[in-house]
C-alpha cells in the first residue's frame, strides 16, 4: 500500500535562534514520505537563510507580517500532502511522531484528525521557572489541543476551513472548538510526541491580557453556536 | 461571610458579551456563564464593591426585595468562590466604581451556569495560570517583535 505524503508546515517569525532544531526534528522523522514547509511572517532575522541550509529538504514561503494563523494558512496553502502536520519553530517532535499518528489513520480510516500529549520544557535560560512549575500539574504530559501535536488530513481543513486569521492567540483552539462542534472524528493518542518550548518570547506570555480576553471571545462564541443546536450546560 | 472579593485574575480569563458573563478556569478548562443579574454582579465584584453594597445595588435596580437580594447574591458569591473564580480581597472598591443603572427592572435569580464538556480541549493553548510576564529587555537579548 503507498503511504500518504504528510506536510510538514513551520510557521516562522523570526526564529532563527530555535529553527534549525525544529526542522532538524523533523527530518529525522521514522515517517518516510514528508515534505517541509517554512511559512515565513515576514521575518527580518536570518529564518530565511537559515532554512536556505537546508536545500530543497525545507521549502521556504513568505508574506508580510500577518500573525501567526494567516501564516499557518499560507503553509496550508503551498502544500501537497493528503495530511498536514504543523511544527511551531521553537518547539520539537519525537522521531517517532508522524510514524506514529499516521498508523492510527490507518488503524481508522474515518479517522480526520489525531493529536498527541506535550510536555513543556523550558528554555536554559528559564532554569528557575521550571523549578518553580515543577509541581505544576502542567508541567507534566498535558493532552496537546494544540497545532504542534496535529495531524489532519487537508480534508477536514476543507470542510471545517482553515484558521481564523483575525485571531492572534486563540486560532487553533478556536479551530478545535469548530472542529468539534461540527462533529470532527478526533483520536487524542497517550504518546507524548511533541515537546514545547518555554522561553522569554512565548507570544502568549507576552501579551497575556490580551490573550485571555480573546480567549475567553472564542470560548463565548463558540458556546452561543452550542446553545443555538440545544447545547445544556452540565450544571448550575 | 467575607465582604469584598476580587476576581482571580492569574486563572481566569473572562468577557461580558451582550450582558452574558463568559469565564473560563485555565487551570481546569471548565467554563462558566451568567446572564443579566448575574453578570451585573460579576462586574461589581470586578470593580471591587463589597458583597452588602451589591445587594444593595441589586434591590436600586431590580425588582426584588432586600432579603432575598442578599441570599442570592451571598449564595452566586459563595458559588464563584468554590469554583475558584473569585477570592476574598482587602482592597478597596474602585474610585468613582459604582454604576449608573437603571432601576425598577423585573428580577431573575442570578445562576452560575458550568460547562464541563471542552475541558480536555482547552488545556494546553491558553496562558499558564500565575506565569509571570518577563520584559524583553531583561531577556538579554533583542526582542522578536
Amino acid at each position: 500500500m503507498t503511504r500518504p505524503l504528510v506536510s510538514c508546515i513551520v510557521p516562522a517569525f523570526n526564529s532563527s535562534r530555535y529553527i534549525a532544531e525544529a526542522l532538524d526534528s523533523i527530518l529525522a522523522q521514522t515517517y518516510p514520505l514528508i515534505e517541509v514547509i517554512v511559512a515565513d511572517d515576514g521575518s527580518t532575522d536570518d529564518t530565511a537563510a537559515i532554512v536556505g541550509r537546508y536545500g530543497g529538504r525545507v521549502g521556504h514561503v513568505a508574506q508580510e507580517t500577518k500573525g501567526p494563523a494567516a501564516t499557518r494558512n499560507l503553509g496550508i496553502a503551498a502544500a501537497t500532502g493528503d495530511f498536514l502536520a504543523f511544527l511551531d519553530a521553537d518547539d520539537l517532535w519525537h522521531e517517532q511522531k508522524l510514524e506514529r499518528q499516521l498508523d492510527r489513520f490507518t488503524a481508522k480510516p474515518a479517522l480526520e484528525a489525531c493529536v498527541t500529549h506535550a510536555k513543556m520544557f523550558w528554555a536554559e535560560s528559564l532554569a528557575h521557572e521550571a523549578d518553580q512549575y515543577r509541581d505544576n500539574p502542567r508541567s507534566n504530559a498535558i493532552p496537546g489541543y494544540a497545532t504542534t501535536t496535529l495531524v489532519a488530513r487537508r480534508s477536514l481543513f476543507e470542510r471545517i476551513g482553515n484558521f481564523r486569521e483575525d485571531l492572534w492567540f486563540s486560532d487553533a483552539t478556536e479551530w478545535f472548538l469548530r472542529a468539534r462542534e461540527q462533529g470532527v472524528v478526533l483520536e487524542l493518542m497517550a504518546d507524548v510526541l511533541t515537546r514545547h518550548r518555554m522561553h522569554e518570547h512565548n507570544l502568549t506570555r507576552r501579551r497575556s491580557e490580551a490573550s485571555k480576553t480573546e480567549f475567553a471571545q472564542i470560548v463565548a462564541e463558540s458556546l452561543i453556536r452550542r446553545r443555538a443546536s440545544g447545547m445544556r450546560p452540565a450544571d448550575s | 461571610m467575607t465582604m469584598r472579593y476580587r476576581l482571580k485574575a492569574d486563572n481566569i480569563a473572562a468577557t461580558v458579551i451582550d450582558g452574558e458573563a463568559i469565564i473560563v478556569n485555565l487551570t481546569t478548562g471548565v467554563y462558566y456563564s451568567m446572564d443579566k443579574v448575574g453578570a451585573e454582579i460579576w462586574q461589581m465584584i470586578e470593580q471591587g464593591l463589597s458583597v452588602p453594597r451589591i445587594s444593595v445595588l441589586v434591590v436600586a435596580r431590580y425588582q426584588v426585595d432586600e432579603e432575598r437580594a442578599r441570599t442570592d447574591v451571598e449564595a452566586l458569591v459563595g458559588k464563584l468562590s468554590a469554583e475558584d473564580l473569585i477570592s476574598p480581597s482587602d482592597e478597596p472598591a474602585l474610585a468613582g466604581s459604582e454604576p449608573v443603572m437603571a432601576v425598577g427592572l423585573p428580577y431573575v435569580t442570578p445562576t452560575l451556569e458550568i460547562y464541563r464538556d471542552m475541558g480536555d480541549l482547552l488545556a494546553l493553548d491558553p496562558p499558564m495560570p500565575g506565569l509571570r510576564d518577563i520584559p524583553l529587555q531583561s531577556a538579554g537579548e533583542v526582542g522578536t517583535q
